[in-house]
């Protein structure tokens, strides 16, 4: 029995070991994680690996959270050799040196520019490098219900032309039942696939200017932009609108293909769902609609291949990357995924052009836009979502919406910019400032020890034991704790990015921390309301099923068992699971809700019902902390409760006077880290709002947006500083809460 | 009786959700997503769970989760007791120090550590094995520390002294007194140590990349996606996910209760 440990352990080495000699291996990322894309790439791969046996063989690698890993993998120097990137974070990855630039490499892969669709090439080009190679592309067009349009009365070979037809046709289409629910929406122009970018384009404007360096979303044409949409949002009624979307699923039960939206703005992967769920579906697609006095435009955004710099076998990569961007490929890629490619040559075959619905889609690709190129690309796109959503929701005018996301995206370019005019460290300079003190600290805290130990030899045992003991965690604080924190703490006054060399600068992080960052103050304010709710909330429950269950009778294990299950599951499936219960539409809670005559609310969309929402869901959660109360509860002696039953006291006096003090400890230790675990409350914001923080940010939590400053907009530094604020607030509210546990916690022994 | 009735709502509250996940996971597609809510399944699929089992290489996922979820569990019970012990049994210097700096640790994002501990473990040349996620437990876990010494505070006085008197060395006060009295507390432990390990997602996200290292958490993610999550299918991982753990509490429950009984009481 003892020496299956082992076994298994050697089993492991011999599993991980790198095996095939001969054949040079290409590791590849996908990012596709399934449906008809997969299926391609996976073909493809096979495909590549019988043609060049002997020669190559491409190792695939299913990975989810693509940028991230890139980030850890590149930093770490175990990147993949080619792998498939979102087009769009391309500028934000080459800004910081993580791929190869591949510009004079295109004609030695047989390749110009001008094969690829302009939006999909140029997506990958940064100030003078190409970075990746285009794998396919989407584009935005209209999609119509021909039958809703002949119930309404419109002519359904006639799509809507300009913004007033489609506000017109959106009207006419959109359905209320008796109750004033909404029935059918004709059109959304927040929701499908459109964004503010697209009508934007469409009136004229322009996001950027100056290749990127001046942010200009105050522009008048994209405010009045905003302005239409609000408007059309107004139609419905905001409220009624959220609540309607909720219902909205995905694939079979997608708004378009189950008729609660008439028209839509979506790209081709609508097309593959309708043709998959709904073939009977009788509709068309169009383009988009665009202003009078605007502009015909769409946009596209895609796929690309890169090759991460420090990767072991770039040759390979290439090898595989001209592979897969071959018209033949391109083609075999196009039919089975159902998206077009990004090769002009394939996306012009005859499975394309030959399509009625296709071909609009193929021919859109003429007036297709892009998003801006840009290190700051994925907040352009956060600010503006945001912006949108506080536009809609009546927070704020268009102007204001947008002025504010401005100022926060152009301060954060003028940041990168200036980044450079920073000195780098030097870390063989700044290390023994840390280590020295450290050492000495430590060095004069054992001296101290010994000499206050000298007297006693029992004093003196004690002290060797204790450290003796202690021994695991001082290393282990050493190595996985300390040490990591105090880099940390370097990293909080330098601006580092992980991928290229961190810079000095000084209290600039906190500076910006406390006087510019207005999030900043919102996301402490509602992580405290949050921690507020849940921890008092959270115990009682816990202290109270602890009590019901501490009482002898039958079928208690079944119960114990019962209370403890929700805090089994793993997090990201309660998460979603009570996304679902909440849903406006479809969930449960609305459901028995309405039963009582209450109508639905929004709960995950409301921006007041939003935290009560997690707390809730924190509760059912509460398991652990209940069977902690228990192994307290079963603790106390019994003969101090019999004693005091027999003089006399009533079960609310043993229970005030007995129970809750010898009970202290752990209610005290549940409190701390009740407290701590609140306030660092991350996956369930992130799983139920998607990473966004809506509604208006009332899920933005500390720890939510420490995460996003580092892991999506590379600010490793401000965030590390944002760490360090919350370990100093902790460790303020724990001092208080130890300081005032004399007064009220009874240790037995 | 009226416990009963109270145990019986608030049961039913609990219990609800997760039957609806088990429900929805023996549901069609179609039924999924269908107003007003059913609850029954008809007809009743296992085709969630067949693509659950073939889609992801689960048992590989699993004995991953087992090998990671054991070895740590034991590593952290062994390093947390002892430093545990010494932080609340033991009288000397800096005691309070250090049992103040492990729990201030608590309060440190785990995001912040991350890079220079991933750092660390590369130049080991342990990425994509199991070690980073079974080493850092046999140096002690902070919150298991905390919990302990909290309950080994609670131990009386008098057993220690006397067994001292009789000249135990203090491991072995370690090892006969305090360790059997708080068998409710390790079990505790044990059980927070094999979840953690169990449903641990950050850790193998960072350090697990290849099909055979993965665990069950990673498994899990990779069937939630942006647009398009399949319900039914995350609903099936997730009970495979969770069906064994509860079995598995429900057993240990028991030992738990016994456990009590056998150790008599306190004083």
């Amino acid at each position: 029995m003892r020496t299956f440990p082992v076994f298994l352990v050697v089993l492991l080495l011999l599993v991980s070991l790198p095996g095939n000699a001969g054949e040079q291996l290409i590791t590849f990322w996908n990012t596709f994680g399934t449906g008809p894309p997969k299926k391609a790439v996976d073909d493809l791969v096979v495909r590549f690996n019988e043609q060049n046996k002997g020669t190559w063989r491409v190792e695939l690698l299913d990975v989810m959270a693509m940028e991230q890993k890139i980030l850890t993998a590149t930093a770490g120097g175990v990147a993949p050799d080619i792998a498939l990137f979102d087009r769009f974070r391309i500028a934000a990855f080459a800004e910081r040196g993580a791929f190869r630039d591949i510009k004079n490499l295109y004609p030695r892969m047989d390749l110009k520019p001008e094969d690829f669709f302009p939006p999909c090439f140029q997506e990958c080009v940064y100030k003078n490098g190409v970075y990746a190679l285009a794998f396919n592309t989407d584009v935005r067009v209209l999609f119509y219900n021909r039958k809703l349009f002949r119930e309404a009365g419109l002519d359904p070979d006639r799509p809507p032309k300009n913004w007033t037809e489609l506000r017109q046709y959106a009207e006419k289409l959109t359905v209320w039942d008796e109750k004033k629910y909404l029935r059918r929406m004709g059109f959304s122009p927040i929701h499908g696939n459109s964004w503010l970018y697209l009508y934007g384009w469409q009136k004229g404007g322009s996001f950027v200017r100056d290749e990127g360096k001046k942010i200009t979303f105050t522009d008048p044409k994209i405010v009045a932009a905003l302005q239409w949409m609000k408007d059309i949002c107004d139609f419905y009624g905001i409220e009624e609108m959220d609540r309607f979307a909720t219902g909205f699923g995905a694939e079979a039960f997608y708004p378009f293909l189950s008729e609660k939206c008439a028209m839509d703005c979506q790209e081709g992967y609508l097309l593959s769902m309708i043709r998959r769920y709904k073939p009977e579906l009788d509709f068309m697609v169009a383009p988009m609609p665009w202003p009078e006095d605007g502009v015909h435009a769409t946009w596209s955004g895609g796929f690309a291949l890169v090759f991460p710099v420090g990767s072991k076998n770039f040759k390979g990569g290439l090898e595989f990357g001209k592979f897969l961007v071959s018209k033949e490929s391109q083609v075999y890629y196009g039919k089975t995924s159902e998206q077009i490619p990004a090769l002009i040559e394939a996306a012009h075959d005859d499975y394309f052009m030959n399509d009625k619905c296709w071909r609009v889609f193929i021919d859109e690709m003429n007036y297709s836009l892009f998003r801006p190129v840009s290190p700051i690309g994925d907040l352009m796109f956060d600010q503006l979502s945001r912006a949108c959503d506080f536009t809609i929701h009546k927070k704020l005018t268009p102007y204001q919406a947008l002025a504010q996301a401005e100022k926060e995206c152009q301060a954060e370019y003028n940041r990168i910019q200036k980044k450079y005019h920073y000195p780098l460290i030097s870390w063989s300079r700044t290390l023994p400032w840390l280590i020295l003190p450290l050492a000495l600290f430590l060095v004069l805290r054992l001296i101290r020890s010994f000499r206050i130990v000298r007297q006693s030899r029992l004093l003196r045992r004690d002290m060797v034991n204790g450290y003796l003991f202690s021994l695991p965690v001082l290393v282990g604080l050493a190595l996985f704790t300390v040490g990591p924190i105090f880099v940390s703490i370097l990293f909080s006054f330098c601006n580092y990015d992980i991928l290229t060399p961190a810079r000095w600068v000084g209290f600039e992080n906190f500076r910006r921390l406390i006087t510019e960052d207005p999030l900043f103050y919102k996301s402490l304010q509602n992580t405290v309301i949050y921690t507020l709710m849940s921890v008092p909330f959270g115990l009682l429950t816990a202290l109270g099923l602890a009590l019901l269950l501490n009482w002898e009778f039958r079928g208690r294990s079944i119960f114990r068992t019962l209370f403890f299950i929700p805090s089994v599951i793993p997090l990201v499936a309660a998460s979603v699971l009570w996304l679902w219960l909440y849903n406006g539409e479809y969930g449960l809670i609305n459901h028995m809700l309405g039963k009582v005559g209450i109508r639905g609310l929004n709960w995950m969309l409301d921006e007041h019902l939003a935290k009560p929402a997690i707390v809730l869901m924190g509760i059912w959660t509460v398991g652990g902390g209940m069977i902690i109360c228990l192994a307290g509860l079963q603790g106390i002696p019994r003969h101090l409760q019999e004693a005091a039953q027999i003089d006399g006291a009533n079960a609310w006096q043993r229970f005030i006077h007995i129970t809750i003090p010898m009970l202290s400890p752990t209610l005290f230790f549940l409190i701390i880290m009740g407290f701590i675990g609140s306030f660092q409350i991350f996956t369930q914001a992130y799983v139920m709002t998607d990473g966004s923080g809506a509604p208006q940010d009332a899920t933005l939590f500390y720890v939510f947006y420490l995460y996003r400053q580092g892991f999506t907009y590379f600010n490793m530094g401000y965030a590390s500083a944002m760490a360090w604020f919350l370990v100093i607030i902790i460790a303020i509210v724990s001092y208080l809460q130890f300081k005032f546990s004399s007064r009220w916690v009874y240790y037995g022994g | 009786m009226i416990l009963y009735g109270i145990l019986f709502i608030l049961g039913a509250l609990f219990i609800i959700p997760f039957l609806w996940i088990i429900l929805t996971s023996f549901k069609p597609e179609s039924q999924i997503v269908a107003l007003p809510p059913r609850w029954l399944p008809h007809p009743v699929t296992l085709e969630n769970y067949t693509r659950a089992l073939i889609r992801v290489p689960f048992l590989i996922y699993a004995k991953n989760t087992f090998i990671v979820a054991i070895f740590s569990t034991i590593g952290v019970l062994l390093s947390s007791s002892l430093v545990a012990y010494s932080l609340s049994r033991l009288n000397w210097p800096d005691r309070d120090l250090l049992f103040y700096i492990v729990v201030g640790t608590l309060m440190i994002p785990g995001q912040v550590m991350m890079i220079p501990v991933f750092v660390l473990f590369k130049n080991l040349g342990m990425v994509n094995t199991l070690y980073p996620l079974i080493i850092p437990a046999f140096f002690g876990n902070a919150f298991f520390i905390f919990l302990l010494r909290q309950f080994f505070l609670t131990l009386p006085q008098d057993l220690f002294d006397a067994a001292r008197i009789d000249g135990a060395s203090e491991l072995r006060c370690f090892a006969t007194i305090a360790m059997p009295l708080s068998k409710p507390a390790l079990l505790t432990v044990i059980i927070f140590a094999c979840l953690g390990a169990w449903n641990d997602f950050m850790g193998p996200l960072i350090y697990l990349s290849s099909e055979e290292m993965k665990t069950l958490a990673l498994g899990l993610q990779s069937l939630k996606f942006q647009y398009n999550t399949e319900w039914g299918l995350l609903m099936a991982a997730s009970s495979l996910m969770t069906v064994p753990v509860i079995i598995a509490f429900f057993f240990a429950q028991r030992y738990f209760i016994e456990g009590i009984t056998l150790t008599g009481m306190k004083h």
